[in-house]
């Protein structure tokens, strides 16, 4: 009698474990997961291809591309080319990718009405918050910092690719743009291989073809501003990025006052709004990351009158009350 | 009287005698290194001296001389947390074997010893559990309950053995020494 | 109740068990899993203190953690975890070695931590999250 129990449950086994591995099979598209650490954070990407040799190849070259874009956007880097521009007088040569991301800042930060503005180096600077929070700085810094920015104190020659900034003091800093640029030209490098997967860039998606090579979408998560190790909602998106901006992700608290990472270039401080959390998507992932930088700032009312100056862009806004604004026919599963 | 305290004393003396057995063994199977490191892994051999009191004596003379032998090794080793690891392991043990005995009417040594091994690593993973506020020591359940298996076949068995060829039980539990008087007397008072 | 049926009552529930801790032994030791990711989790008295990402560590990092009773020296590469010294008692955490799999914890009773890899997994299913 204990034997013939004994006999049941071996093969009982048996056929779960040739059940598992029929799993570990299924499909003809290989994926593989990597990741690196870049731009101050740490970048996962999950890639489809048709072979172990192609995504390793893809892999290796999105490594170099991080590589190459950190040293031209990087604030940090004294000798990258954002800093070769910051610490230069005059007309200053950069690599067309600067100027790119240039000009879309500089749209979004003329129809957000000043709310995304890169030209606040020196003030982002005063707060440390990539280097060392925990220290606010004093009301007269800050000030003095304000009086040294302006997008109007860019000048973007094209034709001769240089850029120069009329004003020595006024900084560049481009950490709003530049992880949605970095998504933008990853995701080509991606199509060019032939390949399609999810890049997760410190928190920005750039969603890269489609699943399966079929026409199947992704399904994205959107974190919960309230708990940021849950998800709130999900979306259902094909060939996107998808970028949220939160003042979750980095910040300091001192004296029970939560600090984030989101300057309000009109006031100096960390931004307060309505918007817990504000994520767009469309095409054009530096495009997304301006655009979500600015709608945070801006709060609810004045966030969809610019996502309206974008009509290929959506967006879903996460309300400090926990409502939900999105564009209209956006699909959107809400957790609980 | 003279009847009564000279059995006290040859029971304390038997009692004794177990006790440092028992310790003995306890510090001989710590000196054993550890073939698993996972804490907890003791081959439990000081538990012969357990069982075997559950079945020539009685219960609480079992469980005094458990007692002594954890204060004494707790005391050599000097660490309390391993005092309080052991008591749990060790009580449950009792306990277990104990109920059992009576279930099977002394019967069936082994079953009752494994029984025993397999209550007292769980009583010591508890204290863990407890200690570290962890879920995670529950990992090394499985772990437990097999060597805990293994080491309990191992002392049945010696126990088994043991209570098979030791020799009179009256000599053992010391009451070998009966005055013929005392009996007179018990008769009397009834 | 027969002998028989006592031997029997007695030696089905040990059976199962055994049977039981041999089989969550051989399936927890299968299968990594083909979403998610692993942590390196510390706790301490219980709770998590420190989590750390094991696939971007492209070298080992060594953390030293200091409680009441002592500290712990811990070592932590891309693919395993490990205590390699401490000034407890006992010693059984440095004596465990170096541990590859989940859940598998490594812990020193007397300084109340436990260090061991978990699996994080972005809701199965998704692919991605933003934020």
């Amino acid at each position: 009698m204990v034997k013939s129990i004994w006999i049941r449950m071996v093969s009982l086994l048996c056929i779960l474990g040739i059940g598992l591995s029929f799993c570990a099979c299924s499909g003809t598209r290989r994926s593989a997961s990597m990741s690196l650490s870049a731009f101050g954070t740490i970048l996962y990407f999950t890639l489809y291809g048709p072979d172990s040799q192609t995504i390793e190849k893809l892999g290796q070259d999105l490594r170099k591309e991080c590589e190459r874009l950190e040293t031209v956007f990087s604030f940090e880097l004294d000798d990258s080319d954002l800093s070769r521009l910051n610490l230069s007088e005059g007309p200053v040569k950069v690599p067309s990718e600067i100027i790119d991301v240039l000009k879309i800042a500089l749209d979004v930060g003329q129809k957000s009405g000043g709310a995304l503005d890169v030209t606040i180096g020196s003030l982002i600077k005063l707060w440390h918050i990539e280097t060392n929070p925990g220290v606010v700085p004093d009301e007269k810094d800050i000030q003095t910092a304000l009086a040294h920015h302006g997008m109007d104190r860019i000048v973007i020659d094209e034709a001769q690719r240089t850029v120069s900034r009329t004003d020595p003091d006024m900084l560049i800093h481009l950490g709003a743009v530049a992880k949605g640029y970095l998504g933008y030209r990853l995701r080509q490098i991606v199509l060019d291989h032939g390949c399609s997967g999810v890049l997760n860039l410190g928190g920005n998606l750039q969603l890269c073809g489609s699943k399966d090579g079929a026409d199947a979408k992704w399904r994205v998560g959107i974190a919960d501003p309230f708990s940021p190790e849950d998800v709130f909602a999900e979306l259902t998106v094909g060939d996107a990025a998808v970028v949220t901006s939160g003042a979750y992700a980095r910040f300091f608290e001192l004296n029970g006052v939560r600090y984030h990472h989101i300057l309000d270039p009109k006031t100096g401080y960390p931004s307060e709004s309505d918007i817990a959390s504000a994520t767009v998507l469309g095409p054009d992932g530096a495009v997304c990351d301006a655009l979500s930088t600015a709608c945070f700032i801006l709060g609810k009312d004045e966030a969809i009158n610019l996502i309206a100056a974008y009509p290929a862009y959506s967006y879903l806004l996460i309300l400090q009350d926990g409502s939900v604004e999105a564009t209209d026919g956006m699909e959107v599963f809400i957790h609980e | 009287m003279r009847s009564n305290s000279r059995m006290i004393l040859s029971k304390v003396a038997a009692l004794g005698l177990f006790a440092a057995v028992a310790l003995v063994l306890y510090i001989v199977e710590s000196l054993i290194p550890s073939f698993i490191p996972i804490p907890g892994i003791k081959l439990g051999l000081a538990n012969i001296v357990t069982l075997f009191l559950l079945i020539r004596f009685k219960p609480w003379e079992a469980g005094i001389v458990l007692l002594v032998r954890l204060v004494l090794a707790a005391a050599i080793a000097g660490q309390m947390i391993s005092f309080l690891y052991s008591l749990a392991g060790g009580l449950l043990c009792l306990l277990s074997m104990y109920l059992l005995l009576i279930f099977t009417k002394k019967k069936w040594i082994p079953l009752v010893s494994i029984t025993g091994a397999l209550f007292h690593n769980f009583g010591q993973l508890c204290v863990a559990r407890l200690l570290l506020a962890s879920e995670y020591v529950w990992t090394y359940l499985p772990y437990l309950m097999l060597s805990g298996a293994v080491t309990g076949l191992l002392t049945g068995l010696i126990c088994l053995f043991l209570h098979k060829k030791m020799p009179s039980p009256e000599t053992i539990r010391g009451e070998g020494m009966q005055d013929p008087e005392a009996d007179n007397e018990d008769a009397e008072k009834k | 109740m027969s002998d028989r049926k006592k031997l029997f009552i007695m030696l089905i529930p040990i059976a199962l068990i055994l049977i039981a801790s041999v089989l969550w032994i051989i399936l927890s030791h299968n299968g990594s899993p083909k979403s998610g990711y692993r942590v390196a989790c510390i706790y301490q008295n219980g709770a998590l203190t420190e989590e750390i990402r094991m696939d971007s560590l492209d070298q080992a990092i060594e953390k030293t953690i200091i409680c009441d009773q002592g500290f712990n020296r811990v070592r932590i590469d891309k693919t395993s975890v490990s205590v390699f010294e401490s000034d407890c008692p006992g010693k059984d955490c440095t004596a465990m070695g170096t541990v590859e799999s989940e859940y598998r914890p490594i812990s020193c009773l007397p300084h109340r931590l436990v260090v061991v890899i978990e699996l994080r997994d972005s809701d199965p299913g998704l692919d991605g999250v933003a934020g």
